[in-house]
């Protein structure tokens, strides 16, 4: 048969995928058994299964503020970049102004350049304005940083409609505010919440920006973990490590189904 | 006065609409990008009720014509007078035009019946008259019953009435129609155009009907705007822009035609002109006037006569076919005549009619009262 190399081929491309696939997720899932070990230090595989971890972790005061920290800087953060976030879109995926490929080139930045850079930028600012470690400052990082992700899902939205629903809009009547309010927000919804649970997953993840602009007092999920990792190498960071990899796989999750439900809905309305 | 006992009942559905579509007037109406000008000044005045259709091959300007008018592109100069009240300046939203897009433009995430009633309630209506005026708009475009549904839940056509319905539910003074059919296959298409006359008829509405296809303005406009390089070259009757066509874009811009650029005319008055073509050929035409710009000669392919010996047709040719073609109901010919020149004709198909074989030499012959002299320009 003519085709049997393409098969071989094909398989071939399957079986590397899946490694790929394992190599990737495999080292996140480690720390799972780790957590739930039945000794204090952290080895692999645990000599003996336990739940005493977790019930340190919910005992623990530390962890129950640093998570509150988190949901405090993470929700509004991404909040604030979903609101800059679509209106950058809207502006550069729908208007004319000149330069809009060096504004998108801005807008984007945030994500690309390293994070040390940002960090190392932002803190002698923050000091200067006198709000290192408080919670503006690290909400002004993040939302620097999240911003691209929501800029990026709502442009890609917005560039899967015709611009002519708004055109249709408007000779039927709706001035920019309703046309936006009735007809563009209502198709790139789903978009802009995808980009609303990245923006919060990024923030809730995030680290460097977390170590120089927060304090004890401030100080997030990841920054607490970072801290406890360098004193105590006890199964206890594994099992908060778990709750965050839940929280964010969660988040992911409810992404994902979005972004089906709307290509779905897309798939809909183009044929 | 005393009082009638019984009121005599006037109509149980009131009308579509009860205005007159506006007349337009454009006045010196242009756009220039730059240097470059999409529009050049155009004058322009359209009839209250008219369905007028603007033709033209792409990037010829219709678009921005259209743009200009519903407001999406500002002019750089001149007037759009609609019912006497210059628009230009204002937002698309104030200006009550009503436009229908080539790819619908139905709005996904709602019904049917609420895109029909998205510009009442843009306009604040009262729910009672939005929900009468779009049964009754609904009940126009045939698709009563429909008011549920999705956009994405009907076919291509049904899609293009909700839109036309949608277009003129608020009584627009003008509708605007960008290509409307072009998404459509042929058959769809042909059915399409009779429900928008018989629509535009209903509602009484201007209409200003962009298409590049000529068959289409043809069979639907009262007028036709031929344009080119950003101007307008031509407004005529259907019947009048094919048979007296006023340059040789025009002329092939519409229906086939065989032009021949005429190397040397002379005569004029009551005998006619007659000219010497490319290749050497003398033609006879029966125009009074002698062209004072370069010119071209044309005969369509249906007036010319093949095979017919000894007719009163003053042109007459020999020559041999080149090629032929069978379409249905007529047959193609390409006839080769002397010194490079082919000419194109077509002969309606009768039953068992004999057909010229390929390499048949054959005489080619047309009347001077249908060889028309047309400006050699664009």
């Amino acid at each position: 048969m003519a085709e049997t190399p393409w098969i071989i081929l094909g398989n071939a491309i399957r079986f590397v995928a899946v490694l790929v696939l394992i190599y990737l997720v495999l080292p996140t899932f480690v720390i799972v058994p780790l957590s739930f070990s039945s000794e204090s230090f952290l080895s692999f595989p645990p000599p003996g299964w336990s739940l005493r971890w977790y019930e340190q972790l919910i005992a623990h005061q530390d962890y129950g503020i640093a998570l509150a920290n988190s949901l405090k800087i993470g929700l509004p953060a991404a909040a604030l970049a979903t609101v800059l976030g679509t209106m950058a879109a809207l502006g550069l995926a729908r208007g004319n102004m000149p330069g809009r490929t060096l504004m998108t080139i801005i807008v984007i930045a945030p994500l690309i350049l390293p994070p040390i850079v940002l960090a190392i930028g932002l803190f002698p600012i923050m000091v200067r304005l006198g709000i290192i470690g408080t919670y503006p400052a690290i909400l002004f990082g993040h939302i620097v940083v999240s911003m691209p992700l929501v800029f990026i899902t709502v442009a890609a939205a917005l560039k899967s409609y015709s611009p002519t629903f708004e055109l249709a809009a408007m000779t039927l009547g709706a001035n920019q505010w309703r046309s936006f309010w009735h007809v563009t927000f209502p198709m790139i919804r789903l978009g802009v919440m995808v980009g609303f649970i990245f923006a919060f997953t990024f923030s809730f993840d995030e680290i460097i920006l977390a170590l120089f602009l927060t304090n004890s007092a401030t100080r997030t999920l990841p920054r607490l973990l970072w801290e406890q990792l360098n004193l105590y190498m006890t199964p206890l960071v594994a099992a908060a490590t778990v709750v965050i990899l839940c929280i964010t796989m969660l988040m992911l999750f409810i992404a994902a189904s979005i972004s089906r439900r709307s290509d779905a809905k897309q798939a809909d309305g183009s044929s | 006065m005393k009082q009638p006992i019984f009121q005599p009942e006037v109509a149980t559905t009131p009308p579509l609409r009860n205005t007159m579509g506006a007349a337009v007037n454009f006045i010196g109406l242009e756009k220039r990008y730059g240097i470059v000008r999409a529009l050049m000044p155009t004058t322009l005045e359209i009839l209250s009720g008219e369905f007028f259709a603007i033709i033209g091959p792409s990037g010829s300007g219709k678009s921005t014509l259209l743009g200009v008018t519903a407001g999406f592109i500002p002019s750089s100069a001149g007037q759009i007078l609609v019912n006497g009240r210059d628009l230009v300046g204002e937002p698309p939203y104030t200006r009550n035009i009503g436009m229908v897009f080539q790819n619908y433009s139905l709005f996904p995430h709602m019904t049917v019946a609420e895109n029909i009633a998205f510009p009442l309630k843009m306009r604040g209506k009262p729910a009672a008259e939005i929900d009468g005026k779009v049964a009754r708009m609904l009940e126009a475009v045939r698709l009563s019953g429909f008011g549920a549904r999705r956009p994405q839940q009907l076919s291509g056509g049904q899609q293009q009435r909700v839109a036309l319905a949608r277009a003129a539910v608020y009584d627009p003074l003008l509708l605007l129609m960008d290509e409307p059919l072009g998404a459509l296959d042929k058959n769809l298409r042909e059915e399409m155009q009779e429900e928008i006359k018989r629509f535009q008829a209903a509602i009484g509405t201007t209409v200003i009907y962009v298409t590049h296809d000529q068959q289409e303005a043809a069979c639907m406009a009262d007028r036709i705007a031929v344009m080119n390089n950003g101007a307008i070259i031509q407004i005529a009757t259907p019947r009048e822009l094919y048979e007296n066509p006023r340059t040789s874009f025009v002329a092939s811009f519409l229906g086939e035609a065989n032009l021949m650029k005429v190397e040397q005319i002379t005569g004029g008055g009551v005998n006619g002109c007659t000219a010497r073509v490319l290749g050497g050929h003398i033609v006879r035409t029966a125009s009074t006037i002698l062209p004072a710009t370069p010119s071209a000669l044309l005969v369509r392919p249906e007036n010319i006569m093949i095979g017919d010996e000894r007719g009163s047709a003053e042109n007459r040719f020999p020559g041999v076919i080149s090629d032929v073609v069978y379409t249905a109901g007529s047959v193609r010919y390409r006839v080769r005549l002397g010194g490079d020149l082919v000419l194109t004709v077509r002969v309606p198909s009768r039953h068992g009619i004999v057909l010229q074989a390929l390499g048949d030499a054959v005489t080619v012959a047309w009347r001077a009262s249908d060889t028309i002299i047309v400006a050699e320009e664009g």
